[in-house]
């Protein structure tokens, strides 16, 4: 946190924001296309820059270092999402909607055994959990626009959306381990 | 700076939307050696907004007030949002500079890719298939149709390069010549004629699994530039693949004796372009059509 930092390290952060945000926040929306999302992992960046201000106040490079703390994070969160697609796509397909399916393919489908998945995802989540997986898997929202949207913190909406995927991981283990 | 504003001066030319593209690209491409590129490419887009706001960036102070009241708050004193590898700190263990110092030209390798894709791009502005048939000549043929050029190659290669009309200025493509050569291209398809005014950029040589180039610039007094491009591909499927947007003007032939090449049009840009079958030559800027026949007048003149 800025507060607790040396006055030349603050002021080092906020110099290096107002010299690099903007090329920063276009390379992101760039590979993005999404502006507040982009947003967010640049603000990311900076507190990442805060929490390694050791490393960043003795770097010959800091602009670089910042742009590849960017392009890591973008590559992280792209790798993240298409994993929580495929894995709830992939739990959906096995239970195909039955409203699409002609009427004999339905009675041809096999019965499953116990409970239907995505009635066990709705057990398993609130419907407050479930609306903020939608959100940002599906709506890519940014963690500030879930934060508002839901009067919580950016860092409450990251922890509960590892605490969602934490949930679906133990809940279905054998997609865990297709995975791997 | 200065070095990196004229080398790629070019850019200047892409629409952001096409700049955009390009920043994906080297997302995509996950590869370092592009970071004077991009670097070019972030200015232009952050001048451009500077100058004709639209809205697309965001205001700086607001944003960091932003940052201070969601971001640096106690609660997110050890998290991430978006949590990555970061590097130690070890300067020497950071490969990705930015902007990056320049390395001596003939020992710094530049991945093919953004860079080359770049050099085809920036002048012709994407690219897109051709159908169309052209007609036929000697030397290797030229197909078009309203929208898209390229090279069909034929058996009948000539890869000799006597040129018609040697010019003065031969001195100032020396380097360009040395740089020719050592890509196995013959040096004598360099021009010898310079138009007035403009000056000469040091050659960039690119290898890559496509071919091997060799991209200079003529820079003119008022920000025109003449960009001359030699590659010499690795299979003449290579070439064949190579296509160039252009607008609907007609193509012209026009030939100094030796080489018969290609005159075509994209909007404000125009491009004078030859081949062999391997080896392509392209003459293209915001220049005029006389000053881009002289140039290949002048080509192979001693």
């Amino acid at each position: 946190m800025i507060a607790a930092m040396m006055p030349d390290e603050k002021e080092l952060v906020e110099r290096l924001y107002r010299l690099h945000f903007k090329k920063l926040f276009i390379y992101a929306n760039a590979a993005l296309r999404n502006p507040e999302l982009a947003k967010d992992v640049v603000q990311d960046t900076f507190h990442e820059a805060m929490r390694r201000i050791d490393v960043v106040a003795k770097h010959e490079n800091p602009g670089g270092w910042l742009m590849n703390v960017v392009k890591n994070k973008l590559k992280e969160y792209e790798r993240n999402r298409r994993r929580d697609l495929r894995y709830l796509l992939s739990l959906d397909a096995d239970f195909p909607d039955e409203s699409n399916l002609p009427e004999e393919l339905v009675l041809a489908q096999p019965e499953t055994q116990g409970e239907p998945v995505l009635e066990i995802i709705e057990r398993l989540l609130t419907p407050e959990e479930l609306r903020l997986l939608k959100r940002l898997v599906f709506g890519r929202a940014s963690h500030q626009q879930v934060a508002q949207e839901f009067g919580i913190s950016v860092y409450a909406s990251q922890k509960r959306l590892e605490r969602i995927r934490d949930k679906l991981y133990t809940a279905f283990p054998e997609r865990k381990r297709q995975k791997k | 700076m200065a070095k990196n504003d004229e080398k790629y001066a070019y850019l200047n030319r892409l629409s952001t939307e096409q700049l955009e593209e390009l920043l994906r690209m080297d997302m995509e491409m996950a590869e370092p050696g592009n970071e004077d590129v991009v670097f070019h490419i972030l200015e232009v887009i952050e001048q451009r907004e500077d100058e004709h706001p639209t809205g697309r960036i965001p205001d700086v102070d607001k944003a960091w007030a932003e940052f201070q009241e969601y971001y640096n708050v106690p609660e997110g004193a050890d998290d991430s949002l978006y949590p990555c590898k970061t590097e130690t700190g070890n300067s020497s263990e950071n490969p990705a500079k930015f902007p990056s110092p320049r390395t001596p030209r003939l020992h710094r390798w530049i991945k093919q890719g953004l860079v080359a894709v770049i050099a085809v791009a920036a002048v012709f502005g994407g690219m897109v298939a051709a159908q169309a048939a052209g007609i036929d000549v000697f030397g290797t043929i030229g197909r078009w149709t309203d929208n898209v050029f390229h090279f069909m190659p034929s058996g009948n290669e000539n890869s000799t390069s006597t040129g018609a009309n040697a010019g003065e200025d031969i001195s100032k493509y020396a380097t360009l010549r040395e740089a020719l050569a050592s890509v196995g291209i013959d040096e004598n398809l360099a021009p010898t004629w310079c138009p007035d005014g403009f000056t000469a950029s040091e050659p960039e040589t690119v290898n890559s699994s496509v071919g091997n180039a060799v991209y200079f610039i003529l820079s003119g007094r008022d920000g025109e530039f003449i960009s001359l491009d030699f590659i010499r591909y690795h299979s003449r499927g290579n070439l064949e693949e190579t296509l160039f947007e252009k607008d609907v003007k007609g193509v012209e032939q026009y030939s100094n004796g030796e080489q018969t090449f290609y005159i075509l049009s994209n909007i404000d840009t125009i491009t004078a372009t030859w081949s062999d079958g391997l080896i392509m030559a392209q003459f293209s800027g915001d220049t005029t059509e006389d000053i881009l026949k002289k140039l290949i007048d002048s080509v192979g003149g001693r």
